[in-house]
């Protein structure tokens, strides 16, 4: 157990602890102090329950005091960064809480036009990649074009996507589908041409119907590329989003982070730059997920 | 059975046309289990997809049963080299999928099926592993079940054991030979193992290449080769060489 025990994160802990019961703003605002003992908390409990993960919740765990030390030091006890670009993080924390409705239903917007965008994504890019890289003859047709389409960064598209359709969220929707669409499509298109032919054979040789031989022997072959076009397609969608949502928006995140910085209120631009990490990366997570579940045949996410 | 007629076929090399099969013509009797042996490059496997409808020739014509074979045909099954399994399946889902595909049986005969021929081949006790949990032996031994499965009337091997150690080897023949007895198959078997084709064969086609063509046929007598260390296994082996020399010493001339 002692050997599992992190020195760096506890001390680190034990430093902001002195420092925070220091200041002045510790009487007023709980919120700093709460966060910090829930993630020290947290970290001595996966310490002591997970030894093997001891160390790396240990080292993450002191890189984020660390941070919150810095921030803390320079805006309010030696007070060096001026104080309308850079809130303390009390008040940061402070600004979460008191903003978390407003936030949480732009969050609800913002999702519906990245859900609806990158499901249009998945349900044409996949059966056009299959289709198109089986067919040798539209493979050979179509790939200089989607070359040169999948080269254009989406982003220039949407004052002119915002122009052309009636809506601002079927301009979204429609850059988020061609933002996620491409790395879909062209990842299932090379892996359907580079299929392992000896499987085709196999497959041949059971006088397989074409739709099931994509659907139902080249798909779940060629699933690893396919995922990893997906994920690449995921994180150009949040791109977008973001984006969109700040040129055109009236909610949801990206038009929050975009709205106060033209108002000059730096703190909720802060927390709307830290929302959006938080969501992406609990949107990633459930992707991982849903991706070892699929690939769970693969020796790497083998489940045991 | 199957019918092989005069068949030609060519690739494009380097820009320069190869013929790699040059008029052969082959038949195989219902039942029989054939060895098409041969070095490395001779046309063997070429030979064997032509017949099982995966590849065209592009003169001759092969027949099974008087059907024109121009693709693959029911109630034939091929075992490849590298296995082909399908790895996002179990061993039991690789073994149910041909029968699905094929629109055998319902739901729960087909588990049965596939779970009998698992059994079969010592592999019940692997039903839902995946392949990359496997061994290259329990790997021949998934495909050769998810094949039997399908209930062949013709199994094409394309050197199902090349890839495995002798022990794996040895094993795999008998099972193979114990199920060609006990089912009413033909199976055209290739390999560049001498002895393999004595082995298992009930004829070895002797082939030769460049072009790929029938050199001899032999006629192995079952009874003579049931030990690998008889006297007349050694004499089969010793008239399979011969043809070899007499293969190599054309060659020469021909250089000369
Ligand atoms: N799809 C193909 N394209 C071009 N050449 C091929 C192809 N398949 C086989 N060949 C050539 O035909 C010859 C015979 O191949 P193959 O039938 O695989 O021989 P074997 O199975 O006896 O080793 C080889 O020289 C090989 O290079
Ligand atoms: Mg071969």
């Amino acid at each position: 157990m002692i050997s599992k025990f992190n020195i760096l994160p506890n001390a680190l802990f034990v430093v902001l602890l002195a420092v925070l019961v220091g200041s002045e703003q510790i009487k007023e605002e709980p919120l700093l102090l709460g966060l910090l003992i829930l993630t020290e908390v947290y970290q001595l409990a996966v310490s002591a329950l997970r030894p093997h993960r001891a160390q790396q919740a240990g080292d993450v765990t002191a890189i984020f005091f660390g941070l919150v030390l810095v921030w803390e030091l320079l805006t309010v006890q030696f007070d060096v960064l001026d104080a309308f670009l850079f809130p303390t993080p009390e008040r940061v924390l402070e600004i979460f809480r008191d903003d978390f409705p407003t936030i949480f239903k732009g969050l609800g917007s913002s999702l519906i036009l990245l859900t609806s965008a990158y499901g249009l994504a998945l349900a044409t890019a996949i059966p056009l990649g299959l289709l198109i890289g089986w067919r040798r003859r539209i493979f050979n047709a179509v790939q200089p074009v989607s070359k040169i389409m999948s080269a254009v960064p989406p982003i220039v598209y949407i004052p002119y996507a915002i122009a052309i359709l009636p809506t601002f969220q079927l301009a979204s929707i429609l850059v988020i589908f061609v933002g996620a669409f491409w790395p879909i499509f062209v990842s299932t298109l090379n892996a359907t041409v580079q299929i392992d032919k000896t499987l085709i054979d196999s497959a041949r040789m059971l006088r397989i119907k074409e739709r099931r031989l994509l659907f139902e022997v080249i798909l779940p072959s060629i699933m690893p590329q396919v995922l990893t076009g997906c994920s690449v397609g995921l994180i150009f969608g949040f791109i977008l989003l973001a984006s969109a949502e700040m040129i055109g928006a009236t909610s949801g995140i990206g038009w929050y982070v975009k709205y106060y910085s033209d108002f000059g209120d730096y703190g909720k631009v802060i927390v709307g730059i830290l929302f959006i990490g938080l969501v992406v990366t609990a949107v990633m997570a459930v992707f991982d997920r849903i991706q070892g579940h699929l690939l769970r045949w693969q020796a790497k996410y083998a489940e045991h | 059975m199957l019918e092989v007629t005069n068949i030609t076929k060519s690739f494009d090399k380097d820009g320069a046309r190869q013929v790699v099969l040059s008029d052969l013509s082959l038949e195989i009797g219902a039942r029989e289990f054939v060895c098409l042996l041969g070095p490395s490059g001779c046309g063997k496997s070429t030979l064997l997809r032509i017949m099982a409808g995966l590849d065209q020739a592009e003169a001759g014509t092969v027949h099974l049963d008087d059907r024109l074979v121009k693709e693959p045909q029911p109630k034939c099954a091929f075992v490849f080299q590298d296995y082909a399994l399908f790895p996002w399946k179990t061993v039991l889902e690789n073994a149910v999928y041909g029968m699905d595909v094929q629109g055998m049986y319902d739901k729960t005969t087909r588990v049965e099926k596939a779970r009998e021929y698992l059994k079969l081949m010592h592999l019940e006790n692997y039903e839902n592993s995946y392949i990359h949990e496997l061994s290259g032996g329990m790997r021949q031994r998934t495909a050769i079940a998810r094949s039997l499965a399908l209930e062949p009337e013709i199994l094409f091997m394309d050197e199902p054991f090349g890839a495995l150690d002798n022990f794996t080897r040895m094993e795999l023949q008998e099972l193979l030979l114990d199920i060609y007895r006990k089912n009413k198959l033909s199976v055209v078997f290739v390999t560049h193992d001498i002895s393999e084709a004595i082995y298992l064969g009930d004829r070895v086609v002797v082939m030769n290449a460049h072009p790929g063509t029938i050199h001899s046929i032999l006629e192995i007598n079952r009874g003579l080769v049931a030990d690998r260390t008889s006297e007349d296994f050694h004499l089969y082996e010793d008239r399979i060489m011969q043809a070899f020399q007499l293969v190599r010493k054309q060659e020469i001339e021909y250089y000369i």
